[in-house]
């Protein structure tokens, strides 16, 4: 799976973004009671502000106080219902047509169907689950305003803070009934849509050695769903298939009253939901020096590559091994992709070597090199054990190394890959190589990915609900769209705001107003324009690139909630990324409650 | 009085509207089973463009252009844009997800089915060490490609580009050897083909179909299109578009010749893929000077010109020579003098003398005419104005044969079909497979009983010396000098070799027997363009390079 960011751990994680967020705290609260004291002494002078601005603080500050669970439980109880009014279950029917029709978009031939299926379902989620949480959100207390049920609220004893809070929990609740029903109907979809079965297609073939005698069997599987399998058995009449498709199955010849009979079992490898153990990689160059990766020429610089027949090498670094975790060996997994600059032989693989060693450069202990022919695109397994033969040119008297006692320094182990093979390179990333702890269950891997659709959910609510007390239905409906149209292209935007204010042009086409001449006159995107007003044009860009700056680093990154690749590529959603996940989201939420606490005050004054 | 105002203007909107709907009706109501429509339905079909003539209607391609809500352009882009993404970071399975909804916006946009099939087939599969893997993917792009005739039916870009898939990537790339054999191993490839094309009629003697004589049936489907369903024939030469199906047969017959099968297989194909060949040059092929040509008609022009010139002659006989004479006298003394001596004692001055005037010298049919009187010059004229469109189209017709190489081809069918080319072929195999294994004496022996052949059929065809496949036959003779070395033994002489002349032709500084090099300014000196006299300037060339090798010994 691609990681092109490490996950930090939490605590890291808090420590790293606690000046950020303090920052944009500070930035709110003080420029919020700066507009609101802006606002006031436009009206009313510069004291009366004052006076209006502490009022405000300290009436925020009583009601806040005198909040009731009770009463916001009944705004939401009423958000709910008011919802379910309005046939918010038609989403259900539109995402259960999508679920029947889908099959005519979704191809189960494909090379990786259970990615496209779990692809699928978690994007069709996410797109309705979003689209539903900005209509309920953005039209509601408009609606509420504007046919005047408002007063029969605010005239009872209901504090803002409670008015908000409950829509935003009322909204959220409907959202999370809704969403559960598709995660069900989503996963059984996929289920369904994955699992599958084969029989035999033909008669199976004897396979005999050289002197004629037989040692096994030979056949191949029906063609279902899209695929077909070759299989081996041995002379027990057990074996397995070739991986196809991200899987393979068991196969079993079984002989009863002289009649044979072969079953294949159910699919193994496609719904996974592995506990990788990632290592921090560094390289060696040809001469064996810590050193840089080569390019060899992709455009897309997430691996590294190194050649082969020298002494460059890549070296992942593993902690927290110990004997009790790994009592069998260290369960090794590793997809690593090759770069030819020659073929050679084509029938095989490239040859590479991996050896274990010993940190601590006190103790240079190394095992011999295990020999492996590389893999690309699907992990290749291997058991690392827990006693190897030393490398020869050691000069130790050892016969035997042990994987804890010899290799392993404070919980820490080395791993070198290299490349056999003379002018052929291999490429690696620090994702492409980890320890494979364990499985969690799908279920409870699929289920954690639907709490990543159901955190999005929460801020897009969240928004709109505060952008409504302010905004009339339409605006804060576009306001909301806004912001998750910001922080699904957060990174865009700011790779573009740096090109425009930086003038390198990392991003050609320039800024809005630049763009905006560019289109109509079908000018490219790298052509000059030669035009005197250019500079001012570039000058407002940069203003205009300025402000959308801003709003992308205030509003929440989107595509950072998204746990779809997890899922689908069959790895565990770690814990630290949901608990910053949730972290943010409950952040989040507590600003845009205050924000909201205040617009709807400053609505209720004009009132 | 508003209230009626307000009446009477809607009732005048709504009588507008139906006046409205009689021009609209008229232009652009559907066309039904009982009707051919309006105006709209006519010129699409007449044009061939609605979605029922140019191929199947997709319930999941009209649902998402639906659903777009006329949008589907702007999807389209995004969706490219998102392509080129996941091919970039090299997540396969959603790029080829993402093609397939890129198709389903735009089915009939020919360029999405052709550029996507292509970097299924060529630039993904290469990014895969496995060759099985690679295969799985040139296999993908190729499909992908059929499915777009599904949309696209009787459109000759795609069946032709599909027909050069089978042939080019899976019977001439690095891995042509697997392809070809997983090819012909994998039963639901050809189930799946059998719904396009009659898969049995592309069968090997082993009863598993061939690549180039699948690849072969779809150029034939991508010619019928052309020829009898009327498909035009967009960015591509009708020439090289109708080379193509004997040319897979030719490729064939090569192919089971490389896989090792040297017998009567092989002289089978060889013989069916010359008579297709011939049957091609028998053509009418529409030339870009908007007339038609066969490439067979060459040798029959040739013949008409030799006879219209005798004619032109036969007129005024020797006033050609005459004419010749008097140009001679009138040139510059040191131009006659350069012409007159003979080309043996001609000095080099004299040679570029005697190269300009000939120019000067030479007498055509026209100055012929000119000097004829009366009647004759009356006959003289029109057999020139007839001579002079037969010398025009036999240039057309052997500058189109140039595009094809079709006298190459035809030749070397002829070549290929005899039992000498192929014992020729049968002792080099059985000679690499003894150097393999590292038998070089038995290699030896058979390379000489190889070459030997070769020379024999290179005497007989020495258009042949300067082609691809006199290239592999030079190759051989280097695996062969090598071999000498290993055994510590000479190469023969170059009289004793047969190869020479095929040698000497395709490499200009190689020269395994004791010979001095040759000089390369001397050889080109001598092949000053000379129209009447090249085989003087050759015989020249060749008597100033033949040094006797004995003297250098």
């Amino acid at each position: 799976m691609v990681l092109e960011h490490e996950i930090p751990g939490m605590l890291t994680w808090v420590i790293l973004n606690l000046k950020g967020f303090l920052a944009i705290l500070v930035v709110l609260t003080v420029g919020g009671m700066f507009l609101g004291f802006l606002r006031s002494a436009i009206s009313q002078g510069p004291g009366e502000a004052f006076y209006a601005v502490a009022r405000t603080v300290f009436t925020a500050g009583y009601e806040l106080g005198s909040f009731s669970l009770r009463r916001m439980l009944a705004m939401a109880w009423l958000a709910f219902k008011e919802s379910w009014r309005r046939r918010v279950f038609v989403v259900l029917i539109v995402f259960v047509a999508i679920l029947m029709f889908a099959r005519w978009f979704l191809d189960a031939g494909s090379d990786n169907p259970t990615r496209l299926f779990i692809s699928f379902v978690m994007t069709a989620t996410n797109f309705l689950m979003l689209t539903l949480a900005l209509f309920l959100s953005s039209f509601s207390l408009p609606t509420d305003i504007k046919n005047r049920t408002i007063y029969t609220i605010v005239t009872k004893p209901v504090r803002a803070w409670e008015i908000i809070l409950g829509r935003i929990v009322g909204f959220t609740a409907i959202g999370t009934v809704l969403l559960a029903i598709m995660a069900v109907c989503s996963y059984v979809f996929v289920v369904r849509g994955v699992v599958h079965s084969h029989e035999v297609a033909e008669e199976l073939e004897e396979v005999l050695d050289d002197d004629g005698e037989l040692i096994g069997w030979q056949g191949r599987t029906t063609l279902d769903s899209g695929h077909r399998h070759s299989f081996t058995l041995n002379l027990e009449g057990v074996g397995q298939t070739n991986l196809v498709q991200g899987h393979w199955h068991q196969v079993e010849r079984q002989e009863q009253d002289g009649k044979v009979r072969v079953e294949v079992g159910s699919p193994v490898g496609m719904l996974l939901a592995r506990v990788p153990r990632y290592g921090k990689l560094r390289f060696l160059d040809r001469t064996g020096v810590p050193g840089e990766p080569i390019s060899v020429g992709y455009e897309w610089t997430y691996r590294g590559y190194y050649e082969g027949g020298t002494l460059a090498g890549a070296i992942w670094e593993f902690d927290g091994i110990t004997r009790e975790e790994y009592p069998d060996g260290l369960p090794l997994e590793m997809a690593i992709r090759v770069f030819r600059t020659y073929k050679g032989e084509i029938e095989r693989g490239i040859m590479g070597s991996l050896v274990v060693r010993n940190p601590n450069p006190a103790k240079r202990v190394e095992s011999a090199p295990i020999y492996f022919e590389a893999v690309e695109f699907s992990p290749q397994r291997r058991l690392i054990p827990t006693t190897f033969e030393p490398l020869e040119s050691d000069g130790s008297d050892q016969q035997t190394l042990d994987l804890f006692d010899d290799l392993v320094d404070e919980g820490r182990i080395e791993i070198l890959v290299r490349c056999e093979e003379r002018a052929q390179y291999f490429g690696v990333a620090q994702a492409d190589m980890y320890l494979r702890a364990g499985d969690n269950s799908f279920l409870a891997n699929f289920s954690k990915g639907y709490v990543g659709i159901w955190l999005q959910m929460v801020l897009v609510t969240c928004f709109g609900v505060v952008f409504s007390s302010i905004l009339s239905a339409a605006v804060a409906m576009i306001a909301t769209l806004a912001t998750i149209v910001l922080g699904f292209f957060t990174d865009n935007i700011l790779e573009l705001a740096h090109s425009v204010f930086s003038g390198d042009k990392s991003v050609a086409g320039g800024g809005p107003l630049e763009a905006a001449i560019r289109v109509p006159n079908q000018m490219n995107l790298t052509r000059k324009i030669e035009n005197p007003v250019m500079p001012f044009i570039e000058a407002v860009d940069q203003g205009i690139m300025a402000i959308m700056w801003c709003a992308a680093k205030l509003i929440p990154d989107y595509s950072k909630f998204s746990n779809i690749s997890y899922v689908a590529n069959g790895y565990d959603i770690p814990f630290d990324l949901w608990a910053q996940q949730c972290a943010v989201t409950l952040i989040y939420l507590l600003v845009i409650t205050c924000i909201g606490y205040f617009l709807l005050k400053t609505r209720e004054i004009a009132a | 009085m508003n209230r009626n105002k307000s009446f009477w203007r809607k009732v005048v909107y709504i009588a507008l509207m139906a006046i409205l709907l009689l021009p609209l009706s008229y232009v652009s109501r559907p066309a039904t089973s009982k009707s051919n429509g309006g105006v709209l339905a006519r010129l699409r079909a007449d044009h061939r463009l609605s979605q029922a003539q140019l191929g199947d209607i997709d319930p999941a391609g009209e649902a998402i252009k639906l659903a777009m809500f006329g949008m589907h352009g702007i999807a389209a882009n995004v969706l490219w844009t998102k392509a080129n993404h996941y091919k970039m970071t090299e997540d396969w399975t959603k790029y080829s997800a993402t093609l397939d909804q890129i198709t389903k916006l735009q089915p009939n946009f020919i360029e999405v089915w052709k550029h996507q099939a292509w970097n299924l087939s060529y630039n993904v599969s290469v990014e895969f060490d496995n060759y099985l893997h690679r295969y799985e993917w040139v296999k993908r792009g190729t499909q992908f490609l059929v499915g777009g005739t599904r949309y696209n039916v009787n459109e000759p870009r795609l069946l032709w580009d599909i027909g050069w898939f089978f042939g080019q990537k899976f019977g001439r790339s690095d891995e042509h050897v697997q392809f070809r054999r997983e090819f012909r191993k994998d039963t639901d490839f050809h189930d799946f083909l059998t719904e396009h094309i009659n898969v049995e009629e592309s069968y090997d003697w082993d009863g598993r179909p061939d690549n180039w004589l699948v690849g072969r049936q779809w150029f034939l489907k991508a010619q019928h299109a052309v020829d009898n369903l009327g498909s035009p024939l967009r960015g591509k030469s009708p020439v090289v578009f109708n080379s193509n199906p004997p040319m897979a047969l030719i490729n064939y017959a090569a192919a089971i010749e490389e896989d090792g099968y040297l017998g009567e297989k092989a002289l089978f194909a060889w013989e069916e893929a010359h008579a297709d060949w011939l049957k091609f040059g028998d053509r009418e092929i529409l030339t870009s000077y908007g007339f038609y040509i066969r490439l067979n008609e060459a040798e029959e022009l040739e013949a008409q010109v030799e006879e219209l010139d005798q004619k032109i002659d036969d007129l005024s006989p020797g006033l050609r020579e005459t004419i010749k004479g008097e140009l001679v006298a009138a040139l510059p003394p040191a131009e006659r003098e350069a012409v007159e001596t003979p080309l043996i004692n001609r000095t080099e001055d004299q040679r570029h003398l005697a190269g300009r005037a000939d120019q000067k010298v030479t007498v055509t049919d026209a100055t012929l005419a000119g000097r004829l009187e009366g009647d004759d010059q009356k006959k003289a004229r029109k057999l020139l104005k007839e001579l002079n469109e037969k010398r025009n189209r036999m240039r057309i017709v052997k500058r189109y044969r140039g595009i094809v190489n079709f006298d190459y081809w035809r030749t070397r069918c002829e070549v290929e079909q005899q039992e000498i080319t192929l014992q020729a072929r049968r002792f080099l195999r059985d000679a690499d497979g003894h150097a393999e294994l590292a038998e070089l004496t038995d290699a030896r022996d058979d390379y000489v009983e190889s070459f030997a052949l070769w020379g024999e059929v290179y005497d007989r065809y020495p258009s042949l010396t300067d082609s691809v496949d006199a290239e592999d036959i030079v190759d051989a003779v280097k695996r062969y000098a090598h071999i000498l070395e290993q055994l510590d033994e000479s190469f023969p002489s170059a009289e004793d070799f047969p190869l020479k002349s095929v040698v000497e032709e395709q490499d200009r500084r190689w020269r395994p027997w004791n010979e001095a090099p040759t000089q390369p300014e001397e050889t080109e000196a001598s092949n000053t363009p000379a129209e009447d006299e090249p085989s003087a300037a050759a015989i020249e060339s060749d008597e100033a390079n033949d040094t006797p090798p004995e003297e250098t010994e």
